[in-house]
């Protein structure tokens, strides 16, 4: 790891805070990964903080200590194919550029438009600052709160994927896939190849929804068009049972999963299941974005936040008071940005620093004419699938929202019927919900409740609601450790300045204070 | 528009305007509270909850000592139900630590000049005491102070508990209501414009917090009130741990473990606040200095992990005592703001002494410490000047 | 639920509950117990119900177990380590040194 100096640009103001680095790059998938190439290419001082200890955001997660673990892991590497297999030379790429400092297992607890990141690794916490920051901390599974959700045995697809390819492990027993999106049929091809048959493939997309979204295909989508179209018809082909038009999933047991119900085009069936694995799609993950004070948007159709952020990235502030003065430091890019997949985190990550680039005058190979036009294009084409997999893939899950009796806050264990309950009493927003019911309280921090009660709050609404805005963020937006903040490093001088309240009374007031 | 006239227009929801709101209402007056957020969303709501009589200025005493008696009876005063989402917890003891000679001479002192005033409800522990009341506790700590009836209750319960009461009782609570104008009439009234209309009352009373000197300012008044985003950590929860309530002497330590079972830290800290926006930024910097002081004071904390901030608004005099007072320019007027981050528990007390005062028409001699009068002197009376 | 895809490899040993289980250098915490069908990593704090990780990412925060004395830990972000000790974390997480009870 490479100690960075402290970076001065000639011609540049001083900053009247010394810089760690010229960017700071908060995740390292292929959008952060990308991105940290470009910019440390072009000889800037890049830090690239990530919660993994290797190197590939969730798609490539441990794609580097599986090649090197060969031969014992072939089998794994075959099952999990080529879009698991595309990552390696990335990975590569992104060690073997000088001018990345790659921290690994660092959890980013606090981030400002200012550029200043607060970061945690192991005991030790600080605050990192850079010219600029790239958010690339990627996506969420859209949480989707059904009865029994919460039991022993059901996880998300993303979960189980996380299990072969960081954990070598593949399920067994009465397995069941839920739910809809491309995930769920990738995974399920992938387990095919594994020898892992699940009892069902239970669909909540239909036939239907793939006709509507028809006209929303681009020549550029094709490929992931006909790649969808594989998995399929390889999943039939292996006689995997599969049904469409799932409804009014169930997960039923005492301590854990015992039997999964649902209904089928309007049949109940029941049956019993060890693991039930569940998807309905991906979300920006908005955290660090909305704790940095950038604007979102609400998106009624996708039912979830993302940042407001220019094409190449830029974000901008919310209305109203900041931390921080001075212009907005940070870009979003990746699936933390738009939902869109490796390939578009790839090209995105590219995009944005070259505008970054542009910016700090380090272009320092004039481009060849039209070559900044070059990563624009490759940001539309290879988002050119996303209209039709967002139209064939409706909200599944999540579509209706969950009855009373169904938890949504995971962590306090909150009911949809209590924060019903509360919405019905007169509470207008996220934050006095949260404060009377203590949804989004737990250690998740309303990473798994907040769009569902954004919904519940919607539902409620006599008018059509405004853009939702979710659960006030203030830092730490992850948990620290108390002794490690103790000993935080990297302050800023003028923030760091003690405002405190003096009510200590006197002693002795009016008397000795040595008596 | 809505024209109505009151005895009594409060600004601010708080708990202060709510509790005297209460007590007024009991007694038939017709008061109207308006409130520009909502009731208790700042310092009220967004506090400790610690109820203590502990470290507090001898002045305040009487005040909080008949407040403790109001928190062991809550049920009386608000009902049984919402007493009991208050979550009072009295008798788990309030504890100053001595964490060094320094903070421990000062505590023999303070507990000295205690007992000569005849205030007996705090006592010097030595550490061996102090070790047994606090497992967990640095080998360093050197003693401290105590105060056993002591205790801590649910801030924001307890605000919405006094809204509610208030509006039984018949108070109007107007909430998301600004203040737009405030002006005396001639004759002695106000008259204050507000986003509910027009309303006219004989006497306003400014529980406005953080915001009251801005709103004394309007009326010409100028008091010292630096504001400030009083900022609380919050960590997961743990397994009963600590059931006094720890503060420093010198240190920025304020520490309880709530019912859910986290541990709520404070200090005395500030973050950054906006007072025009009504809002304010939690500055971690700053809260290091309340982190460490909490491990160094218990080690095996260090690992138990900070999950969320808060911060409140509110306002804090030069001398580190409230203003609860009549104004010295108006008629009708009285300030009753800048509790300095220790008015919850004095809230009940503060509610019942300024409704006793305005009935009775005088100032009750246990206000007297809380003059306006003590701040720079400002002429008197200048009601007629202004109109 | 889970079964290793190939050998698995688990050279060190970490103790659950007090329990020794074979583990793989590299892999986290979560791994190891799912592998090892470790019923629940945790119970609520609020009604006591078992959960098992449920996202793999550290959104959740279903993984919550103590490690090395330490609770409330993720144990998807948590790497193993030989000789490390894992417990349940039953309820709310335990402070080692200094309990009232």
């Amino acid at each position: 790891m490479n100690i960075p100096t402290k970076p001065m640009l000639s011609g540049e103001r001083q900053d009247a805070l010394a810089v760690d680095a010229d960017v700071i790059v908060i995740g390292a998938g292929p959008a952060g990964m990308s991105a940290a190439i470009e910019l440390a290419s072009a000889g800037c001082q890049v830090i690239v903080l990530d919660l993994q200890p290797t190197p590939g955001g969730q798609i490539f997660r441990a794609l580097q200590s599986n090649l090197e673990a060969r031969p014992s892991t072939d089998s794994l590497l075959a099952a999990l194919g080529s879009a698991y297999n595309a990552g390696r030379t990335l990975i590569q790429q992104f060690r073997a550029t000088a001018g990345i400092d790659y921290r690994p297992e660092t959890t980013v607890w606090d981030l400002r438009a200012d550029g200043t990141v607060g970061w945690l690794k192991g005991e030790m916490a600080g605050y990192l600052r850079a010219r600029h920051v790239v958010v690339a901390n990627g996506a969420m599974e859209r949480p989707t709160p059904f009865p029994g959700w919460t039991l022993p045995g059901v996880m998300t697809a993303g979960a189980v994927q996380t299990l072969i390819k960081a954990g070598r492990l593949q399920p067994e027993g009465q397995i069941v896939l839920a739910g809809t999106g491309p995930l769920i049929f990738l995974l399920a091809d992938q387990l095919r190849r594994l020898g892992v048959r699940p009892a069902l493939i239970a669909r909540t997309d239909r036939f239907r929804d793939k006709i509507f979204a028809l006209p929303h295909i681009r020549p550029a989508g094709i490929p992931a068009l006909l790649k969808g179209l594989g998995w399929l018809a390889r999943l039939r082909l292996a006689g995997i049972p599969m049904r469409s038009r799932v409804t009014e999933l169930k997960a039923q047991g005492r301590d854990r999963l015992e039997t999964v119900s649902l209904t089928v085009a309007g049949r109940g069936m029941e049956l019993s299941c060890d693991l039930l694995v569940v998807h309905d799609g991906i979300i920006p993950a908005i955290e660090l974005a909305h704790c940095a004070g950038l604007a979102l948007e609400w998106r009624e159709s996708d039912a979830s936040w993302r940042p407001k952020t220019s094409q190449d990235g830029k974000a901008q502030m919310a209305a109203g008071p900041a931390l921080t003065s001075g212009p907005c430091r940070i870009r979003i890019s990746g699936d933390a940005r738009q939902i869109g997949g490796a390939d578009a985190a790839v090209a995105h990550g590219r995009h944005a620093a070259k505008a970054i680039l542009a910016e700090l005058g380090r272009a320092s190979v004039r481009p060849p004419v039209g070559a900044a036009d070059q990563t624009a294009t490759d940001v539309q084409r290879t988002m050119a699938a996303r209209p039709f997999i967002d139209a064939a893939f409706p909200l599944g899950l999540a579509a209706q929202l969950p009855d009373d009796t169904t938890i949504v806050c995971r962590c306090e264990e909150i009911t949809a019927g209590s924060l019903r309950t509360s919405i019905h009493g007169g509470a207008t927003d996220m934050n006095l919900i949260r404060g009377v019911t203590r949804c989004g309280m737990g250690p998740c921090q309303g990473r798994s409740c907040a769009v569902t009660l954004a919904r519940l709050l919607g539902e409620a609404a006599t008018r059509t609601p405004a853009s939702p805005a979710p659960f006030r963020a203030r830092p730490p937006l992850r948990p620290l450790p108390l002794g490690a903040l103790a000993k935080l490093s990297g302050l800023d001088p003028e923030l760091a300045e003690v405002v405190s309240l003096e009510d200590k009374p006197e002693a002795a007031l009016g008397g000795d204070t040595n008596g | 528009m809505d024209r109505r006239s009151d005895d009594v227009l409060i600004i601010g929801g708080g708990l202060q305007g709510c509790a005297i709101a209460m007590f007024l209402a009991r007694t038939g007056w017709q008061v109207t509270v308006i409130e520009k957020n909502l009731a208790g969303r700042h310092a009220s709501g967004v506090n400790a909850g610690g109820l203590r009589l502990l470290m507090r200025d001898a002045r305040e005493y009487p005040l909080s000592l008949r407040a403790m008696e109001m928190w062991d009876n809550l049920a009386d005063l608000v009902g049984e139900a919402t007493s009991e989402a208050c979550e009072v917890r009295l008798g788990t003891s309030q504890i100053a630590l001595a964490m060094d000679t320094a903070e421990l001479e000062w505590a023999r002192a303070r507990n000295q000049d205690m007992l000569r005033r005849g205030i007996y409800s705090e006592e010097l522990i030595d550490a061996e005491e102090l070790h047994r009341l606090l497992p967990g506790l640095a080998n360093s700590a050197l003693g401290g102070l105590i105060s056993r009836r002591d205790g801590h209750a649910n801030p924001a319960n307890a605000a919405r508990a006094f809204r509610d009461a208030a509006e039984a009782a018949g108070a109007r609570i107007l909430e998301h209501c600004v203040l737009r104008e405030l002006k005396p009439k001639a004759g002695g009234s106000w008259r204050a414009d507000t986003d509910a209309g027009l309303i006219e009352a004989e006497r306003v009373i400014n529980c406005a917090g953080a915001w009251g000197a801005d709103v004394a300012a309007r009326l010409g008044e100028t008091l010292p009130i630096k504001v400030l985003a009083l900022t609380m950590m919050v960590t997961a929860r743990v397994k009963p741990f600590v059931t006094p309530v720890v503060i420093g002497i010198d240190q920025p330590l304020s520490f309880k473990q709530s019912v859910v079972g986290s541990l709520v830290i404070g200090g005395g800290i500030s973050g950054k606040p906006c007072l025009e926006e009504g809002t304010s930024f939690t500055v971690m910097d700053r809260m290091a200095s309340s982190a460490a002081a909490t491990v160094s004071a218990f080690p095996a904390l260090a690992g138990v992990p900070i999950l969320r901030t808060w911060t409140g608004l509110e306002g804090a005099t030069p001398d580190g005592i409230p203003i609860i007072s009549p104004s010295a320019q108006h008629h009708g007027l009285w300030h009753v703001f800048g509790f300095c981050g220790h008015g919850f528990q004095l809230a009940p007390a503060v509610g019942e002494i300024v409704a006793q005062s305005l009935i009775d028409g005088l100032v009750d001699p246990r206000l007297a410490p809380f003059s306006v009068d003590r701040f720079a002197p400002q002429p008197k009376l200048v009601d007629e000047a202004l109109q | 639920m889970f079964t290793p895809i190939g050998s698995a490899e688990a050279t060190i040993t970490i103790f659950l509950d007090g329990r020794p289980i074979p583990a793989r250098a590299g892999e986290t915490i979560a791994a190891c117990l799912m592998r090892a069908a470790a019923p629940y990593f945790r119970t609520t704090p609020v009604t006591s119900s078992p959960r098992l990780p449920f996202c793999m990412i550290g959104h959740c925060f279903d993984c919550l177990i103590e490690i090395d004395g330490v609770g409330s830990r993720q144990a998807c972000l948590s790497q193993v380590c030989d000789g490390m000790r894992v417990r349940t974390q039953e309820g709310p997480a335990a402070i080692v040194g200094g309990q009232t009870q």
